[in-house]
């Protein structure tokens, strides 16, 4: 792979070198394309992106006997052991995985990296070894960065705007090696359909290797790239329509029994309510100086379902540890254990703590990826807790001589319904020292669909519990240099109730301005050859304080059919996935021109001004 | 180009005279010869190598403050128990150099290239300064009340330039804040809550 590349020499996809291949088919594309008033065409290419967390990785493995302990800076330590065993071909029950706190991660630490590497050196050493990366050694690291992507988009419209064909090809590239992420084929091609309704569908997608540094899972994988292509090719549609594009959006959005292309019939949608919410929000029929415009973008995603494991158990003093494979990477949702589990038993969140990040200690757990800790991770630590609470109440129903059925766990005690006074301290109740609970939830099957027309299947041509959500931003151009300031973004969502609210704003503020930093200012640059031209944060441009907008917030909070916890669903991920799209249709309304590509740097957006 | 005079001193005042003579510095000089091979930086002609002055070294910590001796490692910094429980963010920062910022006679300074005997008499505050016993100082409890902190990595330097800020300009303005905090990276907040948690201490002053 080099700089051509993404530049339209299209040596992606041309050498037999295509690891996954997924399409998604529906109807006659052909024929439906044909019948088209208009039809709109346009090819996308997306520089690779990084996840840069702040904190480098950090390994250190030291042998304990037959057993090594690894103390890593991972999003997944479970699949870290798992990595190490399989590596060295020894048991998972010799490998102890510990993360003493995670500098953040965004993607860059989920899979199996370093571990093994290390345990294997500190094998042959006899000693403790530690591998610390350097900065430049981030920007080269396996699993750290996005794939750069090309993408071409065609859509038919009838005159009134109705989506009638869609067809999509899209080559992403997947580097050297495929870790993980074998899925994203498929996971591109369906946010190359976005949560829009069409007769006919043809979406063709190819995860590709080369010799570029191998990509990962970097926060909503794939998604914000083709969504930034889409929703660009949306406004383009409405352009040559000659309508408004929120009117185009808000006419073709999926709704309440839509059937997906997949043939999933969708219950319990909001896209529209995202849409309205933030537009109302941006203010967008407001009077803007001639070098502001406000674009949209809408978007969907999945909750992703998998098993875990935890165990709440109480102290004889009538304190508790909560056990839990989850990893918290500074979202909060593990933090946030406590308060459900307190809230089960009638305790306070200070009498928990947590016993986490030791592989040693909980059950398997996928770890912080996939926005999928309070969706998964915290339904069983609340299973746990309902175990828990069974036993308090049996052994309360004895002492108190009571039907189970009249009884309440408040405020520290057990006591009868109507009958404070008829009570007993949970403290004695907990004396014995062995009440804990197990908590092994159940994970909602997939809703039916029908995708035997698509090849390269993973699970996900059937959404399950599916966020809706709309960003709209403002930006200013400089048409001299092509410089953009984003002024204010409005990001409407539906992520299911929110649980914990600074938590769930926290998430949007730090996707959406990781959005705006891949929409204006990061992306590997690489040489003829390939190589990495700015591997350092001189060149490698995150948005600082001074560059972010005011952000304004919507929850769209909504009950959604096989939602997690408390009707919950993730929050991590979907933030960042619309935003670039968003800001890419407000610089088009400003210079009257289209930057495909990504990022929109001055330099590509001042070239495509002049094309204008 | 090779080095033809090279000293290596055991006294400052041996140090000093190569210094005086126009020979360049070196504690172990590794660095230099990779430099010079890979044709990144010529060797300079002479060099004057400085880690045998033994009273270069050390970590004393006594009642008026941190003594650190322009050579001590971080790996003896770390390991200086004295050093862990007075100084924890220090020790910890020399373990593992995470975010550098500390506050040098009132000026945010990066610790990890700020040579100690440029702090030599200096007042120097780390992120523990602040805090008194086990009450939150203002900012920090702010910056956890308004989810100025999701991971925390860069906690630590976003609170020193804050304090550094605040004590330069006690009611900024909300652009004043961003610019003020645009030489710390943070990946997690969207910097929202931080300033925020800012501006919400200015307030309240």
């Amino acid at each position: 792979v080099s700089r051509s590349s993404y530049e339209g020499a299209e040596e992606l996809g041309r050498h037999r070198n295509t690891l996954g291949y997924s399409t998604i088919v529906k109807g006659d594309v052909d024929a439906a394309m044909a019948s088209a008033d208009v039809v709109v065409k346009a090819r996308y290419v997306t520089d690779p992106v990084q996840g840069v967390p702040i904190e480098p990785r950090a390994v250190v493995a030291q042998w304990q006997g037959d057993r090594v302990p690894v103390w890593t800076s991972t999003q997944v330590p479970y699949a870290a052991r798992a990595g190490v065993a399989h590596t060295l071909q020894i048991p998972e029950s010799h490998v102890r995985v510990v993360v003493p706190l995670l500098g953040g991660g965004f993607g860059a630490k989920c899979d199996f990296h370093f571990e093994g590497h290390v345990a294997a050196l500190a094998r042959a050493a006899r000693r403790p070894v530690k591998l610390v990366f350097s900065r430049r050694e981030e920007f080269f690291a396996v699993g750290h960065r996005r794939e750069g992507m090309v993408i071409e988009l065609e859509t038919g419209a009838r005159a009134d705007g109705t989506l009638v064909a869609h067809r999509a090809r899209l080559v992403l590239d997947k580097g050297a090696y495929c870790g993980e992420g074998g899925f994203f084929a498929q996971m591109a091609a369906m946010h190359a359909l976005g949560p829009y309704v069409r007769e006919a569908v043809f979406v063709e997608s190819s995860l590709v290797y080369s010799n570029n540094q191998p990509s990962s899972s970097i926060r909503a994988p794939t998604a914000p790239q083709v969504c930034w292509a889409l929703e660009q090719h949306m406004d383009e549609l409405a352009a040559a329509l000659g309508t408004d594009p929120v009117e185009l959006r808000r006419r073709n959005l999926i709704e309440e029994g839509s059937v997906t292309a997949t043939g999933q019939v969708l219950e319990q949608v909001t896209a529209r309510e995202t849409l309205d919410r933030a537009v109302e929000l941006i203010g967008y029929r407001q009077e803007l100086p001639e070098d502001e415009a406000i674009g949209v973008a809408c978007g969907w995603w999945h909750s992703v379902v998998v098993p875990s494991g935890a165990y709440v158990r109480l102290y004889p003093d009538g304190s508790g540890t909560i056990a839990t494979g989850a990893q918290e990477n500074g979202t909060g949702a593990v933090m946030a254990m406590p308060t459900y589990v307190a809230a089960e038993l009638g305790m306070k969140p200070e009498d928990f703590s947590i016993l986490y990040q030791d592989t040693d200690a909980a059950p398997w757990d996928m770890g912080s990826c996939g926005s999928q800790t309070t969706f998964n991770s915290a339904r069983t630590v609340i299973a746990a807790a309902v175990e828990v609470r069974d036993q308090l109440l049996d052994a309360a129903a004895d002492k108190l001589e009571a039907s189970r059925d009249d009884l309440e766990l408040v405020e520290g005690t057990v006591r009868v319904k109507g009958s404070p006074d008829k009570s007993v301290t949970i403290v004695d109740l907990a004396a014995g020292g062995t009440i804990h609970g197990t908590g092994v939830a159940d994970v909602p099957a997939p809703p039916a669909c029908d995708a035997r027309a698509c090849a390269g299947t993973h699970g996900l041509e059937s959404l399950r519990a599916p966020h809706w959500f709309t960003h709209a931003a403002r930006v200013r151009v400089d048409r001299q240099t092509g410089v953009v300031r984003v002024l204010q973004v409005a990001a409407a969502h539906d992520c299911g109730r929110i649980l914990n609210r600074i938590g769930a704003d926290g998430q949007v503020y730090g996707g959406v301005v990781m959005g705006i930093g891949q929409a204006l200012s990061e992306g590997t640059q690489l040489d003829d050859q390939g190589r990495h031209l700015n591997a350092h944060l001189t060149d490698y441009k995150l948005v600082t304080a001074s560059d972010a907008p005011r952000i304004d917030i919507a929850w769209i909070e909504t009950e959604t059919p096989n939602a997690g916890p408390k009707g919950s669903k993730g929050v991590g991920e979907p933030p960042c996935v619309p935003t670039a799209g968003a800001v890419a249709n407000a610089i088009a309304k400003v210079i009257g021109a289209r930057v495909r590509a990504l990022p929109m740097t001055p330099e590509r957006v001042w070239a495509a001004k002049g094309q204008a | 180009m090779t080095v033809t005079t090279f000293v290596s001193a055991t006294t400052v005042e041996e140090a000093l005279q190569a210094l005086a003579a126009g020979a360049r510095p070196v504690a172990g000089g590794t660095d230099l010869v990779v430099a010079d091979r890979s044709g990144k930086a010529a060797l300079p002609e002479s060099l004057v190598a400085i880690h045998r002055i033994a009273e270069l070294r050390g970590v004393t910590a006594g009642a008026d403050g941190l003594r650190l001796g322009a050579l001590a490692s971080h790996a003896e910094v770390a390991a200086d128990a004295e050093v862990r429980a007075r100084y924890t963010a220090l020790a910890d920062a020399c373990a593992i150099v995470g975010s550098h910022a500390t506050r040098a006679q009132g000026k945010p300074v990066n610790s990890c290239s700020y040579l100690a005997l440029q702090a030599d008499g200096s007042e120097v505050t780390t992120v523990e300064g602040p805090a008194s016993d086990d009450t939150l100082a203002p900012l920090q409890a702010a910056f956890l009340e308004l989810g100025g902190v999701q991971c925390g990595f860069c906690t630590p330097g976003m609170l020193i330039s804050a304090a550094v800020l605040l004590a330069e300009n006690p009611s900024p303005t909300e652009d004043e804040v961003r610019i003020g905090l645009s030489g710390n990276l943070c990946r997690c907040t969207g910097y929202d809550g931080i300033v925020k948690a800012v501006l919400s201490v200015a307030e309240a002053c």
